[in-house]
């Protein structure tokens, strides 16, 4: 008994052993390109500035001190101060964490909505495929703001509302996706072989299908997750998204707005940030698509 | 071992297979021949399942295709496919592709006999955790053949098992599947367009042509070109022809 459990073990450490392998051949490809490499710096930026914010604050995020309200950027307050004297550049990082948690609840709850309704539908085909197609084109005709809006009108302004508002809106998508992908897949050989052996419609659907469509699924999320933030910080802007005294970068530029002409760094600041981390994802989803895109790879 | 009786079938408006009746004995090896188009692979593809709309009779063993549960099918009659690079799934190791039809019915020391089929087929341990792109065409066949008998089926449906592959590997491939038929007690059925791979391999073969059948033949009347049908005749002249044009292969026994 205890043989068999150890060649057992042992099976499933050599197949780590393999999928590591491909994973490091994969890793070398897209390190060999730097605008790809870039993009996973500012990401890692990101990481960090969230992950050590409160090491590497300079002041107190929520602390206001009147008396240097508004002040410039200096050698104390790095990227200035806002209305309430608050150091922006603080606020930037703690700032980091919220866009981190709405980035990671929206992509985490939406990419497996529309992966699961895509390839089901996809697979199945028939009426399932219609039902499945038909509520997702609805969602899609939506306007993405305006349906956040209302949602977040009717539960409430808020982080976690906001997130749901957004994947509410960036489910269908990826339902399209995967359902292409699926059709593609679903009469190759290699699941009819499934089929054959006397596996079940769900047994293909998920882990014979759904492999073969998560490539897509990767690109479009890194490359939606940009959009996610603008869409975030548009929210926060007016007034729907974090509430104060809340760091949101959609928030803060909201507040600047009024200083605009005066005191520039107060919205520009956080303005940068958004700029810069929406740059990062992009770069770094044009590399991931460059790589595991199935239409660019068959052509090439 | 396998009882066809008047199958047709139909894709929409177009009809793929007509009245077609053969009959394999057990241990036999049967083939299909007939230019592309002419139904030879709907029927194996029927047989399996993968077709819904269908008319006629199936029998495989004692399992009637229209009552007989899908479990019990799959247990004596595997199919493999024709185009090795579509038929193995491309983030599966290979070991994993030949387990999962013995994990999907729920067998045991599936480790064990995963081995065990690699080396039955020629391919080592090693192959085992390799993946599909890091293979060639004869070792992926190898190890779609091998999971084509993962559940020990008697039947083996084989759909132009050569015909992606180049003409050195083919010989390798038919040689192998001689052996594992000698060996295992395998009845064939050898979906082909070209004779002289029906000829080394099948002890009989029925001739389709446009959806219908047109002659059956033994492997001797085949070889000594002792044919009814003018069309059988034709198909026979041009692989003649095509043998002694491109000089590539030899006799029909070319591969011995």
């Amino acid at each position: 008994m205890t043989a068999v459990n150890l060649t057992h073990a042992e099976t499933r450490r050599q197949l780590r052993r393999a999928r590591l392998s491909e994973f490091t051949k994969f890793a070398r490809r897209f390190a060999g390109n730097p605008l790809g490499m870039i993009g996973l710096a500012i990401l890692g930026v990101l990481l960090a500035s969230a992950v050590f914010a409160p090491l590497l604050a300079t002041h107190d995020p929520y602390l206001p001190d009147l008396v240097h309200r508004l002040s410039p950027p200096s050698f104390e307050n790095w990227l200035g101060t806002d209305e309430l004297g608050r150091d922006i550049f603080s606020r930037i990082l703690y700032g980091a964490r919220l866009t981190l948690l709405i980035v990671g609840l929206v992509v985490a709850t939406s990419a497996p909505i529309g992966l699961i309704i895509g390839a089901v539908a996809g697979t199945s085909g028939g009426w399932v495929d219609a039902v499945f197609m038909r509520i997702t084109d609805v969602f899609l005709a939506v306007p993405k703001l305006l349906l956040a809006l209302a949602f977040v009108a009717a539960l409430g302004p808020g982080i976690v509302n906001a997130a749901l508002a957004i994947t509410l809106t960036a489910w269908p998508p990826y339902a399209r996706l995967a359902r292409a992908e699926a059709l593609i897949v679903r009469d190759s050989d290699y699941v009819n072989a499934v089929r054959l052996a006397g596996g079940s419609e769900f047994r293909i659907v998920f882990r014979h299908i759904m492999p073969m469509c998560l490539s897509s699924v990767i690109v479009r999320m890194t490359l939606d997750m940009a959009g996610i933030i603008l869409t975030a910080a548009g929210l926060g802007f007016i007034g729907l998204g974090a509430q104060p005294p809340l760091p949101e970068w959609g928030a803060m530029i909201s507040t600047g707005r009024k200083f605009i002409f005066d005191q520039w760094w107060v919205a520009t600041m956080p303005g940068l940030a958004i700029f810069i981390v929406s740059l990062g994802f992009n770069l770094l989803g044009d590399a991931m698509r460059d790589l595991l895109d199935p239409h660019l790879r068959r052509r090439a | 071992m396998i009882r066809i009786d008047n199958l047709s079938v139909h894709f929409g408006s177009a009809v793929a297979v007509q009245n077609v009746s053969l009959s394999v004995e057990s241990g036999e090896s049967f083939g299909l021949v007939g230019e592309s188009g002419s139904g030879k692979s709907t029927v194996l593809r029927t047989v399996m399942g993968l077709n819904r709309h269908w008319t006629g009779d199936i029998r495989i063993g004692d399992i009637d295709l229209r009552k007989g549960r899908r479990r019990d099918l799959v247990r004596v009659a595997q199919m493999v496919f024709q185009d090795p690079y579509a038929s193995l799934h491309p983030r599966y190791t290979i070991g994993q592709a030949i387990a999962e039809p013995m994990l999907i019915n729920r067998m045991s020391d599936v480790d064990a006999r995963t081995v065990e089929l690699l080396e039955m087929i020629g391919l080592t341990e090693a192959h085992r955790f390799r993946f599909p792109h890091e293979l060639s065409g004869g070792q992926r066949q190898r190890v779609a053949i091998a999971r084509a008998l993962s559940l020990s089926p008697t039947v083996l449906l084989l759909d132009e098992p050569t015909s992606a592959l180049d003409v050195s590997v083919q010989a390798e491939i038919l040689n192998l599947l001689n052996r594992l038929r000698r060996e295992l007690n395998l009845t064939f059925v050898i979906v082909s367009h070209d004779l002289a791979v029906i000829s080394y391999m099948c002890d009989r073969l029925m001739v389709m042509q446009n959806a219908r059948a047109v002659e059956m033949l033994t492997r001797a009347q085949l070889r000594t070109g002792d044919m009814q049908h003018d069309y059988t005749r034709t198909l026979f002249r041009a692989s003649r022809r095509d043998r002694t044009g491109t000089g590539a292969s030899a006799e029909a026994g070319r591969y011995g």
